[in-house]
């Protein structure tokens, strides 16, 4: 926030709330673009944001996703989410060390976020391919193009795997091993559907302990 | 009026997928029930264009009230002096910034998708390559990193007027430091989406 001019960021991924975006400024300043208002004062950058949004781009605000926006942003002012976020990180680095240790390539060897890259050439399997084998197990990827990949866009080299689902549904290191080793099984046995339908039985037998939302407990 | 079972069905059928499966995709979350339950609720039928305070519609002192918290719980959570919460989504929110601050023609540096970044970094399938001039930036072939030698003299070369940093699926730490010295170094602006 204090190096960036403008920020923006989605509010349904590790922010854990609805679908939807916003915008931010770490400080407001006079915009550098000259816009000028009726009155002829130069603008701040916040009233060209504000009139980009409204009326630049949309109509109406969704006042139900704005509500719901409100209550993610004060459940991620908790302390609980702040466990949560450690949760997420730490779940991410156990599974790419898992991934590694099983002869997988991950893009930069490793992770600082939520997130990872998986090269899955080393495995000789395409990202599209990879995608719905481990679909067939019930554990959802998606395909994602590696760095300088040599497929298209519609079938690539890598598939794109993070934490923050699973980690809201209370999952921990302990499980992740267990995962990565389900990943592995699948890949491994890519062409046989009834290892397959193993696996997914096992997946939800694993998951059905789950809530959906660990942290349900609301006072 | 009958209740529409067609559509109740699929998502239960939606639930049961969502608990029986392993959630891996990076991009996705569950959100607790009252954060479902405003998703669900009378706000839907209110009309509320413009900013609280400012609306173009009659009867908006609640949805008012419900926009300021939103706005002022965002400001603090990201220690951010001023927020618009509004956006429908990230590639909305991106769309606004770029129409603010930048005009039809200007040349923008972004991540290459092909590298790890998003389609509104100037991909020519979306706005953002089809209105602007689109350069790109990438990671290094060894290191799968971004190098930011490489990006300062890109930036030196194509002179954008914005340069957005951010990914859909980059595992590494941003020197956003490093990139906000490239931004003043070509008076560029510096977008992290």
């Amino acid at each position: 926030m204090e190096h960036c001019h403008i920020v923006t960021t989605t509010t349904h991924k590790t922010l854990r709330g609805p679908r939807g975006g916003v915008i931010m400024l770490g400080k407001d300043f006079e915009n550098p673009m000259g816009q000028k208002t009726l009155k002829g004062e130069l603008k701040k950058m916040s009233q060209c944001l504000d009139g980009a949004v409204f009326p630049g781009t949309q109509g109406g605000p969704l006042e139900h996703v704005i509500a719901a926006k409100a209550i993610a942003f004060g459940e991620a002012l908790s302390d609980e989410y702040g466990d949560y976020i450690l949760q997420v990180k730490k779940n991410a680095a156990v599974m790419a060390a898992e991934l590694v240790k099983r002869g997988y390539q991950i893009i930069s060897g490793g992770t600082d976020n939520h997130s990872m890259l998986i090269d899955m050439r080393s495995k000789n399997i395409s990202g599209k391919d990879a995608e719905a084998v481990l679909g067939h197990a019930h554990i959802t990827v998606n395909k994602n193009m590696v760095p300088f990949d040599d497929k298209s866009p519609f079938v690539t080299s890598g598939i794109r795997v993070g934490t923050p689902a699973i980690t809201s549904r209370g999952v921990k290191e302990n499980e992740i091993v267990k995962i990565v080793d389900l990943i592995d099984t699948a890949i491994i046995n890519k062409d046989n559907a009834h290892k397959l339908a193993e696996i997914k039985v096992e997946v939800s037998k694993m998951m059905s302990t789950y809530p959906l939302f660990a942290q349900e407990a609301l006072v | 009026m009958k209740k529409d079972t067609a559509i109740f069905n699929l998502i239960a059928q939606e639930k049961q997928r969502q608990l029986s499966g392993i959630e891996l995709i990076a991009s996705e979350n569950f959100v607790s029930e009252q954060v479902m339950n405003a998703m669900g609720s009378v706000l839907t039928n209110k009309y509320a264009e413009g900013l609280p305070g400012k609306r173009y519609y009659g009867g908006c002192e609640v949805v008012d009230e419900i926009e300021q918290l939103a706005i002022d719980r965002l400001k603090k959570l990201f220690g951010a002096e001023w927020a618009n919460v509004q956006p429908h989504s990230g590639a909305q929110a991106n769309a606004a910034v770029m129409l603010a601050v930048i005009n039809p023609g200007d040349a923008i540096l972004g991540f290459d998708l092909s590298h790890g970044g998003h389609l509104t970094h100037g991909s020519p399938a979306n706005f953002s390559g089809k209105l602007y001039q689109a350069n790109f930036y990438g990671v290094e072939k060894e290191t799968g990193r971004v190098n930011y030698d490489i990006m300062a003299a890109k930036a030196k070369q194509v002179k954008p007027k914005l340069i957005i940093a951010g990914a859909s699926a980059y595992s590494r730490d941003w020197d956003y430091a490093a990139m906000r010295a490239i931004a003043d170094e070509c008076g560029a602006l510096f977008l992290l989406v």
